[in-house]
């Protein structure tokens, strides 16, 4: 890739995208009334304090139920939100003070792959003007050559066929394709995606997977892999984080945590996946109910009021040390790892 | 004892062109079973289940075959008498049925008013019977004062599943209940409706695109593909000892979290268009196995009682069942 | 794949084939646009009213060529004609041809209605487009100025903005500019407001596009067709105004319009003399325009919308 001014330090050898301590909390939206009388704004708290470093080459799964805070999480790392608090550095450098040639530059090698196909591609840009514009924003040669190149890459062969579509004339499979096309065209060194298979046809599914793991590898960018589903985090991570009420209270060797989940969490999430196996019968859900809104957090584990296993010291709050193998790769925000094994 | 039979169903949605969305299909389902139908999205599973349920939009029409349910043929009855059927015998949770309550109207208005419609019971009844199904699909029963959009989406498609079984009917048809949510919500789900179901005795059809909830909830199943049936059986042996092509692509499609990890494979290219008539077998154009012969029309194989396939089988089942699991297989019919 | 490609980039042959394939590429670009316009052949409301509308047009272009008298020429002694040779639509009490003030009527009526049009699709685009995207204080400034601008009754205001300035079409036009954007800003803005929050638009941010582009390229081409429709509208309101205000006799006593060959048939009592061209002709010029404008509005927000094409 032909970068003429280098601003970012490229040469970095830590991890390519690194956080910090990292919040988003969105002010809850309250009633003119409690405004009024000076009622204290409550707040949302969708990321709240999440540590997380993925290197190049390395695809991380971020995995838990609706609403624990994963696609937050993901655009504030990509910079389409602003953090409310904690670091981002992106190769090493601090996001919140880069100059703007920087930023720029950081926009340009990060990119995200959105969920819904269909409302992911503008709807009135052909597949060509489409994936064109992030080659004019950042003033690119060569376009013509670029994009081909990307559909290519994105097995849409020949890409003659593609190129003057709209999104309504392309298949689910096709769109995905087309996003993955444009959000690569720039060739990032860290890539987002957001669930970008749940809606799609389980026989397209796979060679989607296949696709974008194989592109992770092919261009060594780092890679956040956003699901609620465990069984495509494992066809797509080398390591997970499992994420509950905007805190990661797992993180591990994705075979690893799959043959062995920690925290009850994880536990549950690895049970409720179901398994292509008649044998397995749907068994009762390890997990009454829903997350709550992550505004009044419980004290202590965030976790203890759906937790099957909690006991007296969950009073009190366990970071991601609180559990950790000798090795130090796989640890788990739980004070009764052990206990919760042997029983 | 047999509660509904279905036999060579074909429907076709009128229009430019037309479609016939369902070609053919057959089965059976034991009163206390569950019946799993699975295939890709546009397969026709919908337009089959709404046939069953006497529900097809209004451009949609059974053009052949039989639909009888508990000894009654109900292929062709009046729309009056498939309303006495619908819902007192049978009742449907379709695929965005979280969607469509009612927002103006509270939870209990409009169980009430579902119970109403078919049975003469008062006001207060009503409510009672509605305060009971929240609990029975495991709601706060307080939340029947709640509008549809304080609840969360796997809360609705919950109050559904209790509108669909306030009159207690002896068929449920679920389209795709869970595909929308995560899987906890998911299992939560799927589990409710599989204990009622031990609890009240009821059959039920499962449309689903997941071949991991089927096995998981069903008894039999059948896979549909291009508006027709490709393989149908018992569960244990369509997933332990499946022949046909395109059913072994969907599993080796399927990633699991159970087992060693392994490369999923794609099956590449796209369904037939329904709107064209085809005289032999629909997947031919993606099939790696296919020969002269899939041209013709298919014929329906009994290797094992009750499991039936739809394929001239060019090869060796064998054959085609170890290969269909190396990727190559599948990506090598993509070049030609 | 990509590695293929990219020793195929090395080679010179190679090249050569990368350029024809661009050639073919570019000839789909030229087919897409083709199909774009292939809308009318599937919309064929829009297509008449695009047809009617292009006739009115070509009217008012060659008017001169069209009408066989000039349009105030008086022939007292012809007065109250009916339809004749000579008189095609007949003659009004003041003897001047019926078809000819028709023909040149079509003159101020398209151009108050385009640049009526014009104006308020403009005005309400951008109002819309900026509330709607940036939020906060400045769609709160905004909205109070469209509430405002609801807050004054049309024809009223319209009249005294007559009675102030002076009585030609720029006032109606300046009126209707100055009232109507206040509905185009507002669905401008609520389909803003939730275009803003789509996959695709965070998907322009995240490859860096401006707020500039985004709100430009991205959503305003999603908001057109309803501007469109609502500029449609406002041609068949400004031709409908125009009408009224002068038949209300606060016209311009002096222009050739469809609305004052109106009001004069209607201070000569035309109907109780039974001379119906006088009133029925300009009465079914006026409908014709307006109802053009809307199948071509109606057409347009049909077709090139595809996702209103979708179930
Ligand atoms: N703009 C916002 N304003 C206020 N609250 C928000 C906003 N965006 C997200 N939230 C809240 O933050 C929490 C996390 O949301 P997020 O969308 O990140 O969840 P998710 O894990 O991606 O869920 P899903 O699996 O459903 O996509 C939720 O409680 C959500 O309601
Ligand atoms: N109301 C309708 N009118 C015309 N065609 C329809 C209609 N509903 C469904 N179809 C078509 O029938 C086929 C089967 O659709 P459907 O039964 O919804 O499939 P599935 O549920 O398996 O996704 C598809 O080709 C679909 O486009
Ligand atoms: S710390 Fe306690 S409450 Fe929290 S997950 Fe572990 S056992 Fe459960
Ligand atoms: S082998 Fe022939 S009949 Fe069997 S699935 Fe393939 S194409 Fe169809
Ligand atoms: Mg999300
Ligand atoms: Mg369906």
């Amino acid at each position: 890739m032909a970068i003429t001014e280098q601003s970012l330090n490229w040469d970095y050898d830590g991890p390519i995208m690194e956080v910090a301590g990292l919040e988003k909390h969105f002010p809850q939206s309250t009633g003119i009334v409690h405004q009024l009388i000076g009622g204290d704004t409550k707040h949302v708290k969708a990321v709240d304090g999440v540590d997380m470093a993925i290197e190049s080459g390395e695809t991380m799964g971020l995995v838990g139920e609706s609403g624990c805070g994963k696609s937050t999480l993901g655009e504030v790392l990509i910079g389409l939100q602003e953090p409310t608090g904690g670091s981002i550095k992106f190769l090493g450098t601090e996001l919140s003070s880069m100059s703007d040639a920087q930023h720029k530059e950081f926009r340009r090698n990060v990119q995200m792959i959105f969920q819904d196909p269909y409302e992911s591609l503008n709807p009135r840009f052909s597949v060509e003007q489409w994936i064109r514009e992030p080659l004019e924003v950042h003033d690119i040669d060569n376009q013509d050559e670029r994009i081909y190149e990307a559909l290519e890459r994105a097995e849409l062969t020949p890409p003659e066929n593609y190129i003057g579509e709209h999104p309504h004339e392309l298949s689910g499979g096709e769109r995905q394709r087309v996003s993955i096309a444009r959000a690569l065209v720039l060739e990032p060194k860290f890539i987002v995606a957001d669930e970008p298979v749940s809606m799609l046809d389980v026989s397209v599914r796979a060679s989607i997977l296949n696709l974008l793991r194989k592109l992770v590898d092919e261009l060594d960018m780092g890679a956040l892999y956003i699901s609620h589903d465990l069984s495509l985090i494992r066809q797509m991570c080398d390591r997970t984080s499992v994420m509950y009420l905007g805190k990661v209270v797992e993180r591990g060797p994705t075979e690893r945590l799959i043959k062995g989940p920690k925290h009850p969490y994880a536990r549950a999430l690895l049970d409720a996946v179901p398994v292509p196996n008649p044998e397995h019968n749907i068994s009762e859900p390890q997990l009454e109910g829903e997350p709550p809104d992550p505004v009044d957090l419980p004290e202590g584990c965030n976790f203890r009021p759906r937790c099957p296993f909690a006991a007296e010291e969950c009073f009190e709050e366990p970071g991601l040390d609180a559990y950790e193998t000798a090795d130090g790769e796989h640890a788990a925000a739980c004070w009764r790892v052990e206990t919760v094994d042997e029983m | 004892m047999t509660l509904l039979e279905v036999n060579d169903l074909h429907v076709t949605y009128a229009g430019d062109p037309a479609v016939e969305a369902v070609r053919g299909v057959s089965f059976t389902l034991e009163e206390g079973e569950t019946l799993g139908i699975v295939g890709e999205s546009g397969c026709g599973k919908t337009t089959l289940a709404q046939a069953v349920m006497g529900a097809l939009p209004d451009n949609g029409e059974i053009t052949g075959g039989e639909i009888i349910f508990d000894g009654q043929d109900i292929t062709h009855l009046s729309n009056r008498q498939r309303r006495e059927i619908r819902w007192e015998r049978m009742s449907m949770i379709s695929q965005s049925a979280m969607n469509s309550l009612d927002p103006v109207y509270r939870v209990k208005d409009q169980i009430r008013e579902a119970i109403q419609e078919h049975r003469d019971v008062s006001d207060a009844e009503a409510y009672e019977r509605s305060r009971e199904l929240m609990e029975l699909v495991g709601l706060d029963p307080d939340r029947v004062e709640d509008y549809p959009h304080q609840l969360s989406g796997g809360m609705r498609q919950r109050v559904i599943i209790a509108m669909s079984l306030a009159l207690d009917p002896d068929l449920i048809i679920a389209d795709e209940p869970t595909t929308a949510l995560d899987v906890i919500i998911q299992e939560q789900i799927l589990y409710r409706i599989k204990e009622l179901q031990r609890e009240l005795g009821n059959s039920m059809v499962m449309v689903t695109h997941d071949i991991s909830v089927v096995a998981e909830t069903c008894d039999s199943m059948v896979v549909m593909y291009g508006g027709e049936l490709m393989e149908a059986g018992n569960v244990d042996e369509i997933f332990n000892n499946a022949h046909h092509p395109y059913t072994l692509g969907l599993q080796n499609a399927f990633p699991s979290v159970e087992g060693e990890k392994r490369d999923l494979t794609s099956i590449p290219g796209s369904p037939p268009d329904l709107s064209e008539p085809l005289e032999g077998c629909p997947f031919a154009s993606r099939c790696p196995f296919a020969a002269p012969e899939c041209e013709e029309k298919v014929p329906v194989r009994e290797p094992v009682d009750g499991h039936r396939v739809r394929c001239h089988e060019p090869v060796p089942f064998e054959q085609i069942r170890d290969r269909s699991g190396e990727d190559e297989t599948w990506l090598s019919q993509n070049k030609v | 794949m990509s590695d293929q490609n990219k020793t195929a980039l090395d080679s010179e042959s190679n090249v050569d084939a990368l350029d024809t394939e661009l050639s073919t590429w570019r000839e789909r670009q030229a087919d897409a646009w083709r199909r774009r316009l292939a809308f009318l052949k599937r919309e064929p409301m829009g297509l008449a009213g695009i047809l009617i509308l292009l006739a009115i047009v070509l009217v008012a272009i060659f008017a001169p060529v069209i009408a066989p008298y000039e349009p105030t020429e008086t022939d007292y002694g012809n007065s109250l004609a009916p339809p004749s040779a000579e008189h095609p639509l007949g003659t009004d009490s003041a003897g001047r041809d019926i078809f000819s003030q028709l023909v040149f009527g079509a003159r101020p009526a398209l151009q108050i209605g385009l640049l009526s049009a014009i104006s308020v699709a403009f005005v309400g685009m951008n109002v819309g487009l900026v509330a709607g995207y940036y939020g906060g204080y400045v769609d709160d400034a905004l909205m109070r100025l469209v509430d405002f601008a609801y807050g004054i009754p049309f024809t009223p205001f319209i009249i005294v903005l007559v009675a102030l300035w002076e009585p030609s079409k720029w006032t109606i036009v300046g009126a209707i500019a100055l009232l109507l954007w206040r509905q185009t800003a507002r669905v401008v803005r609520s389909h803003v407001l939730n275009l803003k929050e789509k996959p695709f638009v965070k998907s322009a941010r995240t490859v860096g596009a401006s707020d500039r582009r985004i709100i430009y390229r991205h959503i305003a081409p999603n908001v057109l067709p309803l501007v469109f429709l609502y500029g449609s509208f406002a041609i068949a309101w400004a031709i409908l105004t125009e009408a009224a205000i002068s038949y209300l006799g606060f016209g311009d006593p002096t222009a050739v319009t469809w609305g004052q060959m109106l009001q004069s048939a209607q201070q000569s009592q035309a109907l109780a003399r039974d001379a119906w061209w006088w009133f029925t002709m300009p009465g079914i010029a006026i409908m014709l325009t307006v109802i053009s404008a809307f199948l071509i509005g109606r057409g347009y927000e049909e077709q090139l919308n595809p996702e209103l094409q979708e179930p």
